[in-house]
């Protein structure tokens, strides 16, 4: 049993550090932050929601280690068809989603009924897919622009599907998709002139949904943007979440407050998912806050190692990217909590409280300790037997 | 791959974006104090402390309009347990139905998350001093419910309901309009209490106190040094004599009307009756979700303010006016004597006239109210050979009645007023495709036809004839504490009429009072009081003709001026003029001498409602 957990759970032990204390700190502040809710929803239950996000965590490390097992090469095999899911999951969400919070991202499952975010699948397939066309477009000297086309075309699918309701994922995705297409070593030229597009596009959009209804969520941008933008001294109805959250901070101090002594999570709407790195901020003070941001960082900085030692462009892509995104996620969500962003509703990656978001974060980590640990397995097999390059990727590539 | 300078420059830009965020953090958590101190916002609440409003005084420095305290009881519903509610219904003069009701809205307003089950809200509005001096000695058994004291207005007198206004809670238009309002604030809604409101209200105040996180008071905020007393509103004085403003409307009593009264060497307003009226008492907390509809439907509209929102002909009081400006425009000599024949007769009219000596002059027809020669005199103005055409005649006409304040608002700081009109040439265009003269228009001259005023306007006409030729905006208000009154009513409004040409017609108007046979207002006479008024009977399509009456005493240096509109009372001799002559001598000598208490009583038991009602039901029967 314990050789098999050895041989299972593998992979970049920073990593693993990384995961084991988001997860604690998930625990720690969900409890806190969830106090009141549950005591209302849950009749008194005050550790209703904490049990929920561990068993959420348990479940998510087990997929993990399941994922991290899985050979890339059918990750990538399976990446076009994850995609045309992910897409038609987020075409039915669209036209039959579950309004919540006045967004509509949520999709049932008939029979079961869970609710859950089609948008945060498409997000890992879209990623998988830009790695892998990527890798198969790698070639010496030679810019990847043949790349380009495939990539932008599935991207704009998948970013007008999602944009409409949620539009901080939406860039998220356009965001890192260019990233790995400027690594992926796609030329200036054609990535200048995309986002000059992009550009042009939100503006038109923006502009129009100011005058026609069809945007419904336009007006909350607006707002949101506005609040952000004007003058800070004011504190109005419309910039109160952020106020609050600042307060949150301030308070906290150097050393906090200590666990579960927030006194901020009774202001704060949603203290335990999008403004969650306002309570850790307030109960564990600077310190707190700083493990946290620093905690992302490691990760990305292990990324970069992974991908360095890796000889084999589609995992090292897909690290990449992965990595990318839950990092961007992080920062996205802490800058709301600090005031570097306008209020948006990106979860804080394994922190914040919800299924869906726990479950396919740790499907990312999964992905990319399975390419650490195609990496650590090279590292080992160049001593063994020199090297068996037929079972290479690159075989697959044309 | 290995790493190339793109991947470099990526890790480096998030690094940076990280070490933006640190900075942040150390920013807002260790150097920035200002949102540590924002935070304090949360544990804090104001409360507001009401202010009184000011008291308002009569001339003489009676007291009409106080204060009194009522009690809200306020519930904090997580702290309310089973109870007597038979007791409770009691004590609040309510039935258990009642209760309930309230109970429901609470529960509803908690469901709808408008309430907190924490916070103390309003359960029930304003229950009187007297109850609540026995619901205190039982509150104890009611855990859960206190009282709130509120202020509101006490009337020592059952009059001037029109001059007062109300006060009543504000609406969502009005805290949109004045940032001052908060729901649930009172604010004077019309009369006086609206005019004045800035003055009246004074200033809320405010006191702070601790807040647990579910909102529970915890004590008051750095020892009330935050706090700030209520400042009590300004008390006013206002320009009535109550006891003239009673006398008044006892006498107008059983009648549909009204009777302005000024002071002409200031515009002051000594009395403004509007039949039939109510108590204004009827109009506070409690009683008044009761009585406004009661009073609203009333056919009479009690609700109305006669005096300045009824437009009337006002008949032969007209008449002074059509002699000034004709003495103005030369078209008139004052000692020419003119023929009555008993009607006014034109090619196709016929106006008829009154029984009086013949012939007549300025004075005496002013005195006698002859149609005929006023009439001759219309057609003189209208005719003018001066101007081209009646059309000019009639500008000129119109120009002199707006330098008496006709046709418009008159400016007064009443709360609602009217213009009453007068026709210009455009209307006759209009009304007579173009093919109009003076004698289409004829019935002008004698205050018929379409000229309509208001019982304010004729008192200011009657004030101008007293100052020969000038007015004063009319006001109410005599002084504010601490302010002074808006210039607007310092300004003297001089009529187009040189105030030589007063003399005559002043005269005319005494001479209908002290004249023999034929003269219109001798019932007006008063001992020892030379009274000068003139009579108007308003035709009108409603009924029975308006009994008017306009009048000013002593003639030198006047000291009241006064204008009487009773509607289908019939002729102006026979119930106005009366009814002028008695506030007048009720004002100037504070008593109705022995010779005159027969027209006192005929007045006061004068009930022409009643005839009125009788007469439409035998319509009705027929």
């Amino acid at each position: 049993m314990k050789e098999l957990l050895n041989r299972m759970v593998k992979g970049d032990a920073y990593i693993w550090l990384v995961i084991v204390v988001l997860a604690v700190a998930s625990l720690l502040s969900v409890y806190s932050a969830t106090g009141f809710l549950a005591y209302q929803r849950q009749g008194g239950n005050t550790s209703h929601y904490m049990f929920w996000q561990m068993l959420s965590l348990g479940l998510g490390v087990a997929i993990m280690i399941v994922v991290s097992n899985i050979s890339s090469r059918y990750i990538a095999r399976f990446s076009v068809l994850f995609l045309y899911l992910s897409v038609l999951l987020l075409a039915i969400t669209l036209f039959s989603g579950v309004n919540l919070n006045t967004a509509t991202r949520w999709l049932t499952i008939p029979g079961i009924g869970i609710t859950f975010q089609p948008s945060e699948i498409a997000k890992l397939a879209i990623i998988v897919y830009v790695a892998r066309v990527l890798a198969q477009n790698q070639q010496e000297g030679v810019a990847a622009d043949a790349a380009f086309k495939p990539i932008v075309f599935h991207v704009a699918i998948v970013a007008l599907l999602i944009f409409s309701e949620n539009l901080s994922t939406a860039f998220l995705v356009v965001m890192v998709s260019a990233v790995m297409m400027f690594i992926g070593r796609v030329s200036l030229k054609l990535l200048f002139g995309s986002g000059v597009v992009v550009a042009i596009f939100l503006g038109l959009t923006l502009t129009l949904a100011s005058h026609v209804d069809f945007l419904p969520r336009a007006q909350t941008w607006a707002n949101r943007v506005e609040v952000f933008l004007s003058s800070e001294e004011q504190s109005t109805a419309a910039s109160y979440q952020s106020d609050q959250s600042k307060i949150a901070i301030a308070t906290g101090g150097i050393l906090g407050k200590g666990p579960g002594n927030s006194v901020q999570r009774n202001f704060i709407p949603h203290p335990y998912s999008d403004f969650i790195y306002a309570i850790i901020a307030e109960e564990y003070g600077f310190g707190g806050a700083f493990l946290i941001l620093f905690c992302y960082l490691i990760l990305l900085g292990r990324v970069s190692v992974i991908v360095r030692k890796s000889d084999r462009t589609f995992p090292a892509f897909l690290a990449y990217g992965l990595g990318l995104m839950l990092v961007s996620q992080a920062f996205l969500n802490m800058g709301v909590a600090i005031g570097v962003f306008p209020v948006t509703g990106q979860p804080l990656p394994l922190v914040s409280l919800g299924t869906t978001s726990v479950l396919f974060t740790c499907v990312a980590f999964g992905m990319i300790l399975g390419a650490g640990r195609a990496t650590l397995k090279e590292e080992v097999s160049e001593d063994v037997e020199s090297s068996g390059n037929e079972e290479y990727y690159e075989s697959e590539e044309k | 791959m290995g790493s190339n300078n793109r991947t470099i420059l990526i890790v480096i830009a998030i690094i940076l974006v990280g070490l933006i965020f640190i900075g942040k953090l150390f920013m807002l958590q260790v150097v920035d104090p200002s949102y540590k101190f924002s935070a304090e916002s949360n544990t804090q609440r104001k409360l507001t402390e009401f202010a009184a409003r000011g008291l308002i005084y009569d001339r003489n420095k009676n007291l009409v309009v106080a204060n009194q305290a009522t009690y809200d009881i306020m519930i904090v519903p997580r702290e309310v347990t089973p109870f007597d509610s038979t007791k409770f219904c009691n004590l609040l003069g309510i039935d258990k139905k009642h209760l309930d009701r309230l109970f429901a809205n609470v529960e509803y307003n908690i469901q709808r998350r408008r309430i907190s089950t924490f916070q103390p809200s309003l359960f029930f509005k304003q229950l009187s001093a007297e109850k609540h001096t026995i619901l205190q000695e039982h509150l104890y058994k009611f855990p859960g419910f206190f009282t709130r004291r509120r202020t509101v207005r006490k009337y020592e007198y059952p009059n001037a309901a029109h001059i007062l206004g109300y006060v009543t809670e504000v609406n969502d238009a009005m805290i949109e309009r004045d940032s001052y309002y908060r729901a649930g604030d009172y604010a004077g809604i019309s009369g006086i209490e609206n005019t004045y409101e800035k003055e009246l209200r004074g200033e809320k105040g405010a006191r702070y106190i601790l807040v647990d996180v579910h909102g529970r008071e915890k004590g008051s905020l750095r020892g009330g040094r935050m706090d700030s007393a209520a400042i009590a509103g300004k008390d006013l004085t206002i320009s009535i004599d109550i006891d003239l403003q009673a006398y008044g409307e006892k006498i107008m009593q059983n009648k549909t009307g009204a009777i302005v009264a000024l002071e002409p060497s200031s515009g002051e307003i000594l009395s403004m009756v509007s039949s039939p009226t109510y108590d204004p008492s009827l109009l506070i907390g409690r009683n008044r979700s009761e009585n406004f509809p009661v009073l609203a439907h009333d056919t009479l509209s009690p609700l109305l303010n006669r005096a300045t929102m009824s437009s009337y002909p006002p008949g032969s009081t007209f008449k002074v006016l059509m002699a000034l400006m004709a003495l103005e425009e030369d078209v008139l000599d004052p000692s020419q004597r003119y023929s009555c024949i008993g009607a006014y007769y034109a090619p196709g009219v016929r106006v008829s006239c009154r029984p009086h000596y013949n012939p007549v002059n300025l004075v005496s027809s002013i005195a006698n109210s002859c149609n005929s020669h006023f009439c001759e005199i219309f057609r003189n103005v209208i005719d003018n050979p001066k101007y081209a055409s009646p059309s000019e005649g009639l500008s000129k006409w119109r120009e002199y009645l707006l330098s008496y304040g006709l046709g418009e608002r008159p400016g007064s700081d009443l709360f609602n007023e009217t213009s009453g009109f007068l026709p210009n040439s455009y209307y006759y265009d209009r009304i007579y495709n173009n093919v109009w003269g003076s004698l289409t228009v004829l019935s002008l001259g004698i205050g018929q036809g379409e000229v309509l005023t208001t019982p304010l306007q004729m008192a200011n006409v009657a004030a101008t004839i007293a100052n020969r030729g000038y007015y004063y905006t009319p006001r109410i208000i005599k002084d504010i504490e601490g302010v002074t009154i808006p210039d607007k009513f310092n300004i003297r409004h001089y009529s187009n009429v040189d105030s030589a040409h007063y003399e005559p017609v002043i005269e005319g108007m005494e001479q209908s009072i002290l004249g023999d046979f034929g003269s219109t207002a001798r019932i007006a006479q008063i001992p020892g009081i030379s009274v000068c008024g003139k009579t108007g009977t308003s035709q009108n399509p409603h009924g029975e003709n308006h009994s008017v009456f306009i009048a000013f005493a002593p003639k030198e240096d006047p000291e009241i001026a006064i204008a009487v509109f009773v509607e289908n009372a019939g002729s102006g001799s026979s119930v106005a003029a009366p009814i002028a002559s008695l506030i007048i001598e009720q004002y100037l000598n504070s008593e109705i001498h022995y010779t005159r208490r027969w027209v006192e009583e005929r007045m006061l038991n004068l009930n022409i409602n009643e005839k009125i009602a009788e007469s439409e039901n035998r319509v009705e029967q027929e």
